[in-house]
């Protein structure tokens, strides 16, 4: 009895270099908007068309160019100093950005830091830090970030540093968690019983290990906190 | 290479002798490590006045039912056990060092210099971000404080000792890259890179397959004998025990219940708890019958029974065995046994503590 087969052809695959070039999941669109802000940010000097913090009292509350009475010399008007608002914007991306990028990675860092203490080497440490994680969290995070701002005075590093301390509780409660299931896996004890100190085996084992929850998170919370400035 | 025991009654080793140094390299005496709940109130004894001794290039098989206290026993001897576990007695004279007074930092100068330990599962031994060679001269970078260069130079070395093929391409690579067989043995050139004098080798084998499992064991042997290292190796495979080993220990409910050299026990077993698990192997010529298993669970380790904690499941336990639990007798030189029935066709118990015949 004779079997008719069908011939199918085979769809052609893909080489894969071209595929990773092809942006497919690629989020092409936040991208370019993060993109533009991000260039305009850096190059704030040359785009801006006035001082943003000079402005004319002659030229006070100067309506944007679309409404009668403006102007294009003031694209989108001024405020009560007589300040140009469209470089004042341009200029506040850069603020944002650094402030943002810094205080999300100063934040990172501490949390980081503390998480892998915490859970690696447990006991009493870990609750240490585990429960100044609690008290931290209890209090609300803008009002205690306002509070200490208006202690040490605003200054952008101060900002910084003061977001990165009142943020780094969720870092350090998500990381330890991670540490605590990456302390019992094979490579870390192989370690272990070859002779790595403790503090070998969090930075050489455990952090690596760590990165790309931290990148995750560290996304996640750039957000907001892009959004707060 | 076969994995069964050969079927005739006199077993004798094939291992070639090595020229053994007098004077143990290891010798433990009446170690107990206990597992403790946190309120005190439960304890386990998972490892309870064992004694042994291993002597250098020797190799000594450990074997048990799971939860015998074997790698609690290889724990103990790294000092690397969990923070439930303490050590409540006992000596570990490791060249004449006693390990359980070391400090945690002497400790970790010993641990992967001069007793190394293979886990048991190697394929998940290695981390999966960093090349072969950085994971391989890792041991010789904290312990002996090599350049990089130089530890990768020799992990290059050890990689072609462990046989694998092309070790200048395969240092630059990462785990997920390698086979089975190749991690193992990759883990095994991490274990005497700073060449120890003392290997512990936790089931090494019991995730490969069994063609794999034999080039390993070769390959083990290969490297005990070029660099005169001593072996412990854990293993519920009495047929990995008779071709590796000189010496065994047979552990019970964290006991040794027997012990001595593998041809004298698998010939005349002392205890009947070993002469059980020899009866329960295959063998090839008697493929009618079936296979005798040992009636009963294992004693849970926190409730042992008074007495003998075999008594329950033994075929030869008499009134006395429920009483009190045997010494260790010694049947002959060099060999114990933890058990009445040993005491009747030696001498007197109280003469026979270990102590006193070794």
């Amino acid at each position: 009895m004779a079997i008719q087969t069908e011939v199918i052809a085979l769809p052609p695959r893909s080489p894969s270099r071209l595929a990773a070039l092809r942006l497919k999941d690629f989020p092409l669109i936040p991208a370019l908007i993060l993109g533009f802000i991000a260039l305009v940010a850096i190059f704030a000097n040359v785009l801006a068309p006035h001082n943003p913090e000079i402005g004319s009292l002659t030229a006070r509350f100067k309506p944007p160019f679309w409404q009668t009475g403006g102007s294009a010399k003031y694209l989108l008007g001024t405020d009560q100093l007589g300040r140009d608002v469209l470089s004042r914007l341009i200029f506040g991306a850069r603020v944002s950005m650094v402030v943002g990028f810094t205080a999300v990675i100063f934040a990172g860092a501490v949390g980081t830091t503390l998480g892998i203490i915490s859970g690696y080497l447990g006991g009493w440490v870990d609750q240490v830090i585990m429960r100044l994680t609690d008290a931290w969290l209890a209090l609300p995070a803008l009002m205690f970030a306002i509070f200490l701002a208006a202690i040490v005075g605003p200054s952008m590093w101060n900002i910084v540093i003061i977001l990165g301390l009142v943020y780094w509780t969720r870092y350090a409660r998500v990381i330890r968690g991670e540490v605590l299931s990456l302390k019992e896996r094979e490579f870390v004890r192989l370690a272990i019983v070859a002779g790595c100190s403790k503090w070998t085996i969090m930075y050489r084992h455990i952090l690596p290990n760590i990165i790309n929850v931290l990148g995750d998170w560290l996304r996640v919370k750039l957000d907001p906190q892009l959004r707060q400035l | 290479m076969s994995n069964s025991i050969p079927s005739s009654a006199s077993y004798e080793p094939t291992r070639q002798g090595l020229p053994v140094k007098s004077g143990p390299l290891l010798e433990i005496e009446n170690l107990s490590t206990h597992y403790v709940s946190s309120r005190g109130t439960r304890v386990v004894r998972a490892v309870d006045q064992v004694s042994l001794r291993i002597n250098a290039g020797e190799t000594l098989g450990i074997v048990g039912e799971s939860g015998s206290g074997k790698s609690t026993l290889a724990l103990t001897i790294l000092r690397v056990l969990p923070p439930a576990a303490r050590i409540v007695g006992g000596r570990m004279l490791f060249e004449g060092e006693n390990l359980v007074q070391k400090t945690d930092d002497e400790m970790r100068h010993i641990r992967g210099k001069r007793i190394a330990m293979i886990l048991q599962d190697p394929m998940a031994s290695l981390n999966p971000l960093f090349t072969i060679g950085d994971q391989v001269a890792e041991p010789m970078r904290v312990h002996e404080g090599v350049g990089r260069a130089t530890a990768w130079s020799r992990a290059r070395e050890l990689l072609k000792s462990v046989r694998i093929p092309s070790p200048e391409t395969r240092v630059r690579q990462y785990p997920h890259e390698m086979s089975g067989g190749m991690r193992q043995r990759i883990v095994g050139a991490i274990g005497i890179s700073c060449e120890p004098r003392l290997l512990i080798a936790d089931e090494p084998t019991t995730s490969l397959d069994l063609t794999i499992q034999a080039q390993y064991l070769n390959l083990l042997r290969e490297l005990q004998r070029a660099h005169g290292l001593a072996l412990i190796f854990i293993t519920h495979n009495l047929g990995i025990v008779a071709k590796m080993c000189d010496q065994l220990a047979v552990m019970y409910a964290g006991r040794v219940v027997e012990s001595g050299p593998v041809s004298r026990i698998f010939n005349t077993p002392a205890h009947p708890y070993t002469e059980a698990l020899l009866n329960s192997i295959p063998r090839m010529s008697d493929s009618a019958k079936r296979l005798t298993a040992i009636e009963g669970q294992p004693p849970d380790l926190a409730a042992l029974p008074a007495g003998c904690a075999f008594a329950p499941r033994c075929v030869r336990a008499f009134d006395h065995c429920r009483i009190e639990a045997p010494p260790e007798f010694a049947p002959d030189r060099r060999r114990t046994a933890r058990c009445w029935l040993a005491a009747s066709d030696s001498v007197p118990p109280d003469m026979l503590v270990r102590s006193g015949t070794t």
